[in-house]
């Protein structure tokens, strides 16, 4: 009897360390994986090789040089453009900076973008 | 311009003039911002306007003709803790931004560049919001002609992309074209250029530096008097620019007539 209390009294304290250890790891795990908010707007700073991508808070106000009018987000081939809907222009988006020079824009126009009346 | 700069991008981030001038606190004090503004930086450079504003107003989006000169600006601010700033490359004289989207817009170091000043303005008022300021700190115009045509011929003899410096009467025209009223002005002495590295940041070629040294010395004692051009060794050590900032703003109702 005393020897079989002793036995599960030693697989309950193993238990316990086992499970604190675990507790620990994914601690310590979770609190490796945590980066702190930095640099680009509210938008969180990718981690070295992702790509950044424009706050919300940017694209919001962002406009046509060219007419002051929005601009929408597009992603294309995984490149990001700045689009005016109203007359094609596309401003590109080069490493999460957009370039909105009319130049630019009107390089990259595409009519096929212009969004119809009916639409 | 943009030629010009990419190139020396990373002087502009680490020049003691540009991130230790006394005006940039002087900017931030005159600005008094509440923590809910949002803040358009034109011709940020090496971001230092920027960095300085970021921490003490919503958001903040800062602006260069010059990609490299945005990447080197991000890059520092990234470094000191500059939170809630987005980075766009455009001109100053034709923004990306919808009307009426900043509480403030600030230009400190630049506007001397500008093709276009009286478009930058015009550009400023129309994305404020009624009762947003613009601030702009920069090369002031001189009253007395010779010295100001002294003046602007040393700057663009080191400088072949300083376009003017103006008049507070000339800003005062421009602010009032654009629906703008100034509010404040004051000139703003900042430390004199110690010439070997006012040269040299820009790059300027040996034998131009010489010759602007020797232009310099040859001045008549007034012109030397008024820039403080100190010499030692023939060699000239120092000089002073004039420099100020303009406060603008923008009324909350629209002036009577232009409505």
């Amino acid at each position: 009897m005393k020897g079989l209390l002793r036995f599960l009294g030693l697989i309950v304290l193993i238990a316990v360390v086992v499970l604190l250890f675990r507790t620990f790891r994914r601690r310590q795990h979770h609190g490796a994986s945590y980066q702190p908010p930095v640099g680009s707007g509210s938008a969180p700073r990718p981690a070295s090789g992702q790509k950044r991508t424009i706050s919300p808070e940017l694209l919001e106000i962002l406009a046509d040089p060219a007419d002051k009018g929005p601009v929408e987000l597009m992603v294309t081939d995984g490149k990001e453009w700045l689009v005016n809907r109203r007359n094609g222009y596309r401003y590109p988006v080069e490493d999460g900076i957009p370039i909105m020079l009319i130049e630019e824009g009107e390089k990259n126009k595409d009519e096929r973008l212009i969004a119809t009346g009916t639409e | 311009m943009q030629r010009q700069f990419a190139p020396v991008a990373s002087a502009y981030v680490h020049s003691t003039t540009h991130a230790h001038g006394a005006d940039l606190p002087r900017m931030l004090e005159l600005a008094a911002p509440t923590g809910r503004e949002r803040v358009l930086d034109v011709a940020t450079g090496g971001g230092h306007t920027a960095l300085a504003f970021a921490p003490q107003v919503r958001h903040t989006i800062a602006i260069d003709l010059t990609f490299e000169m945005l990447t080197a600006a991000r890059q520092h601010l990234a470094a000191h803790g500059g939170r809630r700033v987005d980075y766009c490359r455009a001109v100053a004289e034709a923004l990306p931004f919808a009307s009426q989207s900043f509480d403030l817009v600030t230009c400190r170091v630049a506007a001397h560049h500008f093709a276009d000043v009286r478009a930058f303005v015009a550009e400023s008022a129309r994305v404020l919001r009624p009762g947003g300021r613009l601030l702009v700190s920069d090369h002031l115009g001189l009253d007395d002609t010779d010295l100001d045509a002294f003046m602007d011929r040393f700057e663009r003899w080191r400088d072949p992309g300083h376009v003017r410096a103006y008049r507070f009467a000339e800003w005062h025209d421009f602010c009032q074209e654009a629906g703008l009223s100034v509010v404040h002005t004051e000139e703003f002495p900042r430390e004199p250029y110690a010439f070997d590295s006012w040269t040299a940041r820009i790059r300027m070629p040996e034998a131009e530096r010489a010759a602007l040294e020797r232009w310099l010395l040859a001045a008549p004692a007034r012109f030397r008097e008024c820039f403080e051009i100190t010499e030692q060794d023939g060699h000239v050590v120092s000089l002073r620019s004039v420099f100020g900032i303009i406060v603008a703003h923008k009324p909350v109702l629209p002036v009577v007539g232009d409505a």
